[in-house]
């Protein structure tokens, strides 16, 4: 074949290739990939049910479905509504809403949802929904919940000399507790069984996990709505680094490696792994490796009969509203061409009898699934109660940049050893001096 | 006598721990891939090959490795095409702006990442968002200003008055650009195909930017996402990245000794 055929060849091989825009294609994009592991999988064959029973309703409507990264999605819909490429239907965070209501990407469900009250109740009752709306718009609903509290190993309570069947009520129990329960079991000087695992790495799960539940049970805030300004270096916010520096090395209680690594390599594997006896922030994502081992009975998928066995749970001993609570939301694009359609496309998503079965949804994010009897037993009931004591982060558009500022924070403090309040209030003032006002 | 074995024991020394250095990532992540989860002790106590069951269990991953394959191959294919026309142009021939040509060195100094969203606005206007195709031009387009400026070192190398013998005797220049060149820069194309087909294999963010489709994703998309919201499969992760790390290797083996002449200009005889 001549060059020139080959070259002239190209073009069309590409332009083959190219996709076509149908306003009668609802585009749904969704995080989870089969590849990733059997939780994706259950999650896309969900999803696909759903898309269904939608085709069945509206047959003149096709699916298609779309893949982002989980952490990507939000940045990725912003980003294409910027390029003018239409998404209809999309899982979003609530923690990044506020910048989506910035961006202008996604739609206002208000006029399109008609709820009556009763309906709204069933999602309103959750931390997360407030999180969902912003300057009275409605930008997504909620698909589930994932909260966190406190775990601990019962045997290691048992060995210590306390009571396996009374939790740590308070900070001070909490200490004395893990004080006790960190051992070094073979002598050789070297602790081997810590009493307290918390994740202080360089990430935002370091502020949604322990620096914010504790700097609220102090009574500071992160940033405050009014004045549109980060305010995490308050006495309250000093109080809640000594509060955590303590732990690793006052009481020493808590492993120096907890400073670095990945949240679950740390907590979930800390505690499955016995180097914790207590572990905070404990995700409701976490309940199924426990029945894996062994040390929770009939809890997942959850059953009447739900039995903690070798892991007990407590809430996190913070005062309420102080825990961290969130779930992916669902949401419509602004650039979508069939907006009414696609609403009810989210609506087949979030309806009580398909999201209790959605395996992402953690714990049930409406209210009715909560009555079921599979979630009357105790272990639920402190879940139901984590969730209705949670809180959602605050309602900043650039909520990335106020936890990497304070993580930052955060590591100069508890590794190179910094000065707190100089440290937090240098922090604050460069992340006030571009963002403060929005 | 004795200080140069020391010297040189030394230098092995040296040579090791640089090498264990080196080697230690992939040693670490074929351990992982091989142990089974939550495995903490450095040398497992039970091997498997469960994670790897598990990838070629699930089409997924041969979708991906069929993506991945097919955008290499026509970048490459592309690239090369481009590459040799321009480099021959930018070596052989006189035009104005000739001496301009040095800028293309500057040009893989833009950050991609920075060009995103009028390069994703472009691709949507042009009909190709979404598409094997766009990934194929954006990979092109990012590939071709080294690969054309090492196309053109290849082909100065080569003799002129062979290439002005075959012109003497009626040959066209593309036939002798073909005919005479093409052959005498063999470990040039090899090291340009090798250099592109590398950074097109691992290239994550084009995909992720001008596709949206599960049907259009590509390895590096897939092993990313063993890094989910609530925990990390390692298992799974590293088995992936061994399997995705084979056809590089495999290519760079094959070719390696076209390559090294290529990169340091060198015929083969």
């Amino acid at each position: 074949m001549k060059i020139h055929k080959i070259i002239l060849l190209l073009p069309i091989l590409i332009l083959l290739n190219c996709s076509q825009d149908d306003s009668s294609t609802i585009k749904f994009t969704h995080i989870y990939d089969p590849l990733a592991g059997p939780q994706g999988k259950m999650n896309v064959d969900w999803i696909d049910q759903r898309v269904q029973i939608f085709r069945q309703k509206f047959p003149g409507f096709s699916v298609e479905l779309e893949q982002a990264k989980w952490d990507q999605i939000d940045t990725k819909s912003m980003s294409d509504f910027r390029a003018g490429i239409r998404h209809d239907v999309l899982l979003t965070s609530p923690q990044i809403l506020p910048k989506h209501a910035l961006v202008g990407d996604l739609l206002d469900l208000s006029p399109f949802l008609s709820w009556t009250p009763k309906k709204i109740v069933e999602f309103s009752w959750s931390p997360v929904w407030q999180a969902c709306v912003y300057n009275g718009e409605i930008l997504g609903v909620p698909m589930g919940a994932h909260t966190r509290l406190c775990i601990y190993n019962k045997e290691m309570f048992r060995q210590a000399g306390l009571d396996p069947e009374k939790p740590p009520q308070n900070l001070e129990e909490l200490i004395s507790a893990a004080q006790k329960l960190t051992r070094d079991i073979n002598g050789d000087g070297k602790t081997d069984i810590w009493g307290l695992g918390i994740y202080f790495g360089p990430s935002r799960a370091t502020i949604e996990l322990a620096f914010a539940p504790i700097l609220w049970h102090f009574g500071g805030k992160l940033w405050d709505e009014k004045t549109k300004r980060a305010v995490f270096s308050s006495a309250a916010g000093i109080k809640t680094i000594n509060f955590l520096r303590d732990l690793i090395y006052k009481y020493r209680v808590t492993p120096p490696w907890v400073l670095s690594g990945a949240y679950d390599d740390i907590v979930l594997r800390g505690f499955l792994n016995e180097k914790f006896a207590i572990a905070w922030g404990w995700g409701s994502y976490w309940i199924q490796p426990l029945e894996q081992k062994g040390w929770l009975k009939n809890c997942f998928p959850p059953h009447p009969d739900a039995e903690m066995t070798r892991a007990g749970i407590f809430l996190t001993p913070t005062n309420p509203k102080a825990q961290f609570t969130n779930a992916w939301t669902i949401s419509v694009h602004s650039l979508s061409k069939k907006p009414e359609i696609s609403v009810e496309l989210l609506k087949e998503f979030v309806e009580p009898q398909a999201l209790k079965n959605f395996p992402d949804a953690g714990l049930p994010g409406t209210l009715s699934n909560w009555q079921e009897p599979d979630f009357q037993s105790d272990f639920y009931r402190i879940w139901f109660q984590a969730i209705k004591f949670g809180r959602s982060m605050p309602r900043t558009a650039h909520y990335e940049e106020l936890a990497s500022a304070i993580a930052a924070a955060l590591q100069e403090i508890l590794v190179k050893n910094a000065d707190p309040e100089k440290t937090l209030k240098k922090f604050q003032r460069a992340y006030n001096i571009r963002y403060a006002g929005e | 006598m004795k200080k140069q074995i020391l010297e040189r024991i030394l230098i092995k020394i040296l040579y090791f721990f640089f090498f264990l250095f080196v080697i230690f990532p992939f040693l670490w992540g074929f351990r992982t891939s091989l142990a089974e989860r939550f495995e903490t002790a450095l040398i497992p106590t039970r091997f498997t090959l469960m994670h790897y069951k598990i990838l070629f269990a699930r089409p997924e991953f041969l979708i991906y490795l069929k993506n991945s394959a097919v955008i290499s191959l026509l970048t490459i294919f592309a690239t090369l095409i481009i590459a040799l026309l321009s480099g021959y142009a930018l070596a052989r021939l006189k035009f104005s702006g000739q001496k301009l040509s040095g800028l293309l060195l500057i040009l893989p100094l833009l950050p991609p990442v920075a060009i995103l969203v009028p390069l994703v606005s472009y691709f949507q206007k042009l009909g190709l968002y979404n598409s094997i195709g766009a990934i194929v031009v954006a990979n092109v387009v990012f590939n071709l200003p080294l690969s054309v400026w090492m196309m053109r070192n290849f082909i100065r190398g080569c003799p002129v008055a062979l290439e002005e013998a075959a012109l003497i005797d009626g040959c066209s220049r593309i036939s002798a650009l073909f005919r005479i060149i093409v052959p005498a820069v063999g470990p040039g194309i090899v090291a340009v195909a090798v250099f592109v087909f590398i950074n097109t294999w691992n290239n994550f963010l084009y995909a992720f930017a001008l596709t949206s489709s599960q049907s259009l994703r590509v390895l590096p998309q897939g092993i990313l996402s063993f890094l989910g919201n609530w925990g990390t499969y390692w298992g799974g992760l590293t088995a992936a990245g061994i399997l995705v790390m084979i056809p590089p290797v495999i290519f760079f083996l094959i070719f390696q000794k076209w390559f090294i002449a290529g990169i340091f200009g060198q015929q083969l005889k």
